[in-house]
C-alpha cells in the first residue's frame, strides 16, 4: 500500500516538474521571438552566434558530452555545410533553401567517412585524429578550385535591407537552435542516451550487456555532424563570404569544447548555459580591450583566449562538472536536507 | 539434450604466458557451474573469452549449437549470453532503473514494456525503492545486485557471473545466493559462477571445475572437486597439512572445504 502512494507521489511531483519546465520553456521561447524585432541591430547579431554556438554545441554534445568521445574536429562538419551551400549556390545555381539540407547532408557523409574509422579509436587518439582531420580538410578546401582555394566564395546576398537581413538569420538559428535542444533532451531521455552515457562511463562492459557502441558513436556522430553542417550553411549566407582560415578556424572547434565544459558535459542545459556565458564574456572583454591602456598601447581583442584559458582552469578545478554540475550538486544537498 | 555451451580445446596466450591452455567442458541447460582457483589461474580471462571481450588462439566455443569465438560482446549478448563482473561495473551517474535500461538499447521492447520488465527485476532483487538514485549512492553489495538484475534484463539463457560474491555483506549475499538459485529454477538460465567464496559456491553449483595456471585440473561434483588432490594442492600448495594461501583463512584442507554446509542434490 505504502509502495503504491509512494509511486503515486513520485508520478505527481514528475508531472509538476513536467509542467513547470514545458511553461519555462514556452516562456524562454516566447521572450527569444519578440525579441528579434524588439533589440537593437547588434544584439541581434550577438544573438544569432549565441544560437548558432548552441546549435553547434548541441550536435558536438551527443557524442562529447553524452559518450565522452573528445570531438576536436567539429568544425570539418561546420566547414562542409559552409563550403557544400557556397559551391552548390554559386557553381550549380542550387535554390539557397535547398542547399541547407544538403550541407547536412553533405556533412553527414564526410562524418561517416571519417567516423567509421575514427570511432574504433578511444581516449586521446579519437581526439588527435579529429584534429588532424581538421587540419587536413582545411588544406584540402584551400587547394581545391571548386571552393574557391585561399580566396573563398563570395556567396548571393539576400534582397533586403541590413536589419531584416539580420533578423531573418536571427529566427533561422533560433528555430535550429530550438530543434538542436528539444533533440539532445529527447537523446537524454532515451535509451540512445543512457547506452551513450554507459560508453562515456565504462565501454566494456556497455558492449558486454548489449549496446553496439561503435555503431551507437557513430550515430551520435552523424547527428552533431547533420546539425554544424546546416549551422556552417546559414553562417555563410550570413557572412556572405566565406574563405578556408576562419571557416575552418580550430577556434571554433575549442570554443565550442570549451562552451559545453563550462555549461556541463552531458546535458542538454550545458550549452544553453555555457554558449552565452562564455559569448557575452568574450564580448565584454573585447570591448574592455579596446578602452584599457595596456603598456603605452591597448589590450589586444585576442585578450578573450587568455580569460577563456583561465575559466577553463577555474571551471577543472571547482566545476569540473560545469555549471549543470553545481547546480545539481545544490538540488542535492536540498534534497537530502 | 544440447548442452548451452560447449568449449573444446580453448586456448589463450598472453605473450608468453600461457593464459588458458586446451579448456574444455559442456553445460547443461538451466544448471550451475563453479569455476574455482587460484588467483591468476585463468578464470577471468576464460569468461572475458566466452563473453568476446578476447579472441581465443585455438578452439571452439558453441552456444547452443553455433559457433561462437569470431563473434563481438554485443553480438553474444543479443544471442542471450549477459555478464556481471569482478568489481561491480555500474554506471554510476545513471539512476538505477536508467542502469537496467541500457541492455535494452536495440531491443524491439516497448518503453512502457521496457520500463515495466526494469521494475520487475528490481523488485527481484530488492531495490525498487532506489530505483531514482543515481547507481553511485547504492552501497558495493546493492551494486552486485543490480548488476545481476542489469544482466537479465535480456532474458538470457546463460549468465557468467565473476566474483559474486566478493566483499558483499552476509544478508545481500543470502538473496543473491537465492536469487540465483530461482533464476535458474523458474527462468531455467544457466550460469557458470567464478568465486573464491567457495561454500558458498559447493551450495549453488551441481558441477564444480578447478583450474589453475590455465588447465583444468579437476572436475566433477562438488564431493568430488573438494576432495581432489590436485585441488588441495593447488590451493595449499601441498595435498593436505597446514594451509598455506587459503583463499579465506589458514584452515586445513578438509575443514576448507567442509564449509560449504552440504551439496546441492
Amino acid at each position: 500500500m505504502s509502495s503504491v502512494l509512494l509511486e503515486r507521489g513520485r508520478a505527481r511531483t514528475r508531472w509538476r516538474r513536467w509542467l513547470y519546465g514545458g511553461l519555462g520553456a514556452a516562456a524562454a521561447v516566447g521572450l527569444l521571438a519578440v525579441l528579434g524585432v524588439l533589440i537593437p541591430l547588434d544584439w541581434v547579431t550577438t544573438l544569432s552566434a549565441v544560437f548558432m554556438y548552441i546549435l553547434l554545441a548541441e550536435g558536438w554534445n551527443i557524442l562529447g558530452g553524452y559518450a565522452g568521445y573528445l570531438n576536436f574536429g567539429m568544425v570539418t562538419f561546420f566547414g562542409v555545410g559552409a563550403y557544400t551551400a557556397g559551391v552548390l549556390c554559386t557553381q550549380y545555381n542550387v535554390h539557397p533553401l535547398l542547399t541547407i539540407p544538403l550541407a547536412g547532408i553533405m556533412a553527414t557523409v564526410v562524418a561517416l567517412l571519417v567516423g567509421v574509422p575514427a570511432l574504433r579509436l578511444r581516449g586521446v587518439y579519437f581526439a588527435i585524429l579529429t584534429l588532424i582531420i581538421s587540419f587536413l580538410t582545411q588544406v584540402l578546401v584551400t587547394n581545391l578550385d571548386i571552393t574557391g582555394g585561399a580566396s573563398g566564395i563570395y556567396m548571393p546576398s539576400l534582397p533586403f535591407d541590413p536589419f531584416t537581413n539580420e533578423q531573418i538569420f536571427y529566427y533561422a538559428f533560433l528555430g535550429l537552435m530550438l530543434l538542436a535542444v528539444l533533440l539532445a533532451f529527447i537523446i537524454e531521455h532515451s535509451r540512445f542516451g543512457y547506452a551513450l552515457v554507459a560508453i562515456r562511463e565504462d565501454e566494456d562492459p556497455a558492449e558486454i550487456l548489449g549496446v553496439r557502441t561503435t555503431w551507437l558513436k557513430t550515430q551520435a556522430l552523424l547527428l552533431g555532424a547533420f546539425l554544424a553542417g546546416v549551422a556552417g550553411a546559414i553562417y555563410a549566407f550570413h557572412t556572405s563570404y566565406i574563405e578556408p582560415q576562419g571557416t575552418f578556424s580550430l577556434d571554433i572547434s575549442i570554443d565550442v569544447v570549451l562552451m559545453s565544459l563550462v555549461g556541463g558535459l552531458g546535458t542538454w542545459q550545458g550549452p544553453v548555459i555555457g554558449v552565452p556565458l562564455m559569448l557575452v564574456t568574450a564580448q565584454v572583454l573585447r570591448i574592455l580591450a579596446g578602452e584599457l591602456p595596456f603598456f603605452g598601447s591597448t589590450i589586444p581583442p585576442e585578450f578573450d583566449r587568455v580569460v577563456f584559458g583561465i575559466i577553463l582552469i577555474l571551471v577543472a578545478l571547482l566545476a569540473p562538472y560545469g555549471v549543470m554540475g553545481l547546480v545539481r550538486r545544490v538540488r542535492g544537498r536540498r534534497l537530502t536536507v | 539434450m544440447e548442452p548451452v555451451l560447449q568449449v573444446d580445446s580453448l586456448s589463450k596466450r598472453f605473450g608468453s604466458i600461457v593464459a588458458l591452455e586446451r579448456v574444455s567442458f559442456a553445460l547443461e541447460a538451466g544448471t550451475i557451474l563453479g569455476l574455482i582457483g587460484p588467483n591468476g589461474s585463468g578464470k577471468t580471462t576464460l569468461l572475458n573469452t566466452l563473453n568476446g571481450l578476447y579472441r581465443p588462439d585455438s578452439g571452439e566455443i558453441r552456444y547452443l549449437g553455433r559457433p561462437t569465438r569470431n563473434l563481438r560482446p554485443h553480438q553474444l549478448a543479443l544471442l542471450g549470453i549477459s555478464r556481471t563482473f569482478q568489481n561491480a561495473r555500474v554506471f554510476h551517474t545513471l539512476t538505477v532503473s536508467q542502469n537496467m535500461l541500457v541492455p535494452l538499447v536495440h531491443a524491439r521492447v516497448h518503453g512502457a514494456e521496457a520500463q515495466e520488465r526494469a521494475r520487475q527485476l528490481l523488485t527481484f532483487v530488492g531495490l525498487e525503492r532506489y530505483q531514482a538514485l543515481p547507481a553511485s549512492e547504492l552501497s558495493g553489495g546493492q551494486q552486485k545486485l543490480l548488476e545481476f538484475a542489469r544482466a537479465l534484463m535480456t532474458e538470457p539463457r546463460l549468465v557468467l557471473m565473476d566474483e559474486p560474491f566478493g566483499g558483499v555483506h552476509p544478508e545481500i549475499k543470502a538473496l543473491l545466493l537465492e536469487r540465483i538459485r530461482e533464476a535458474q529454477q523458474e527462468r531455467q538460465v544457466s550460469f557458470i559462477i567464478v568465486s573464491h567464496e567457495i561454500p558458498d559456491l559447493l551450495s549453488l553449483a551441481r558441477t564444480i571445475i578447478c583450474m589453475s595456471y590455465g588447465r583444468i585440473i579437476a572436475r566433477g561434483s562438488p564431493q568430488e572437486v573438494s576432495e581432489h588432490p590436485d585441488v588441495i594442492a593447488a590451493y595449499l600448495g601441498h595435498a593436505g597439512g597446514q594451509a598455506q594461501t587459503s583463499p579465506s583463512s589458514s584452515v586445513s584442507s578438509s575443514s576448507y572445504f567442509e564449509q560449504a554446509g552440504g551439496h546441492p542434490s
